[in-house]
């Protein structure tokens, strides 16, 4: 029997030992005992599994999921990528013992904090107008290739423009986040009417006010549609590599 | 999840179906290979690195049309090469029942290729 990881926690002795007895309700997924293994102050929070390829489907990366939320609720945690499996709980001291510091730097690193997520919308996708280009227009005597190229050229500056508003849109969120003292990771655009990706690392006690600065931008962008998640484990902000 | 994540957001379904959609765009996008289906994942991986170096050539050369260094005649050529090689790439992805989505490979952090 193997051992899947959910997360690792940083907590005092009893406070985990309330999770071994039960106290606080959580079960692993497919109704398995959760126990943990711990090394100085931080515990990887396990249960049993059979292997991988019998545990791998999305019944049970969700159940996976909402155990790491569940957990995040009570304890600073690095959450772990489903399916993380360790032959036993020794095999789990190891990786403890030996990664103790990085593991220690992370958990400082999200203490107290939250991910959220932030994704902005167009509302429609002529909603910024890419320039008039009198001198790609399509003329009528052009070849078929000049054409072609032309057309290629009106697609390859609406990219541009949307890159370059999505760029101002990166700078002045920033702008209005700054005071947060939140930690803002941008990622790629997801496609469609996406003009904006990113999440962010704050204060759990700061949701309220970054829920008014999303609304605030909103306020000022009819154009936009924004969506703020959250509070999630901090998945995008641990940078650890267990040996 | 037992609880609203949503603090804050349009209504609006569609937009949250698009998400849902981008996700299982990411599922399907990984590379498969195994003994049963070499011949398909082997032909996806090598269109994937074609189509990724077509767009490139084509980013390069909308550049070029941009800086308005091209003469008629070499607009005319470009555009020639440029549109032979996307319906080559067309005819291969068909042969090989390939979408668009199948080959914009999921990087994982990195995100998509394309």
């Amino acid at each position: 029997m193997h051992k899947l990881i959910y997360a690792i926690i940083h907590a005092k002795k009893e406070s985990v030992c309330r999770l071994m007895n039960f106290d606080i309700g959580i079960q692993g997924i497919k109704g398995r005992e959760l126990s943990a293994v711990s090394f100085n102050d931080i515990w990887a929070v396990v249960s049993d599994a059979e292997n991988k390829d019998s545990e791998m489907n999305n019944d049970d990366a969700l159940e996976f999921a909402a155990v790491t939320e569940e957990l995040s609720h009570m304890f600073t945690l690095l959450p772990m990528r489903f399916g993380s499996l360790l032959k036993s709980d020794a095999e789990i001291l190891k990786v403890l013992e030996k990664n103790y510091d990085a593991i220690r730097n992370n958990l400082i690193k999200v203490e107290g904090k939250s991910e959220y997520g932030l994704k902005v919308f167009r509302n429609s996708s002529d909603i910024i107008p890419v320039p008039e280009l009198a001198e790609v227009k399509q003329a009528e005597g052009n070849s078929v290739y000049k054409n072609y190229i032309l057309n290629k050229f009106n697609e390859y500056r609406a990219d541009e423009t949307l890159l370059e508003y999505s760029e101002k849109l990166k700078t002045e969120i920033a702008e209005h986040i700054s005071g947060l003292n939140a930690v803002i990771k941008c990622n790629k655009v997801t496609g469609g009417n996406n003009v904006y990706n990113a999440v962010l690392l704050l204060e759990k006690e700061m949701t309220d006010n970054l829920t008014q600065t999303v609304i605030g931008i909103q306020s000022c962008h009819k154009e936009l549609n924004m969506m703020l998640t959250g509070p999630w484990a901090p998945y995008n902000f641990v940078d650890i590599t267990l040996k | 999840m037992k609880e609203n994540k949503i603090l804050y957001g349009t209504e609006d379904m569609e937009v949250l179906t698009a998400q849902l959609d981008t996700l299982s765009a990411i599922t399907d996008s990984r590379l498969n290979v195994n003994a049963d289906n070499v011949d398909s994942g082997l032909a996806k991986l090598v269109l994937t690195l074609v189509e990724l170096i077509r767009k490139l050539i084509e980013k390069q050369a909308m550049r070029r049309v941009e800086g308005g260094t091209l003469t008629d005649e070499e607009i005319e050529r470009l555009g020639e090469t440029l549109m032979k090689l996307e319906n080559k790439m067309e005819e291969l992805k068909k042969y090989f029942n390939l979408s668009d989505r199948d080959l914009n490979i999921n990087l994982g952090p990195l995100g998509d290729l394309m």
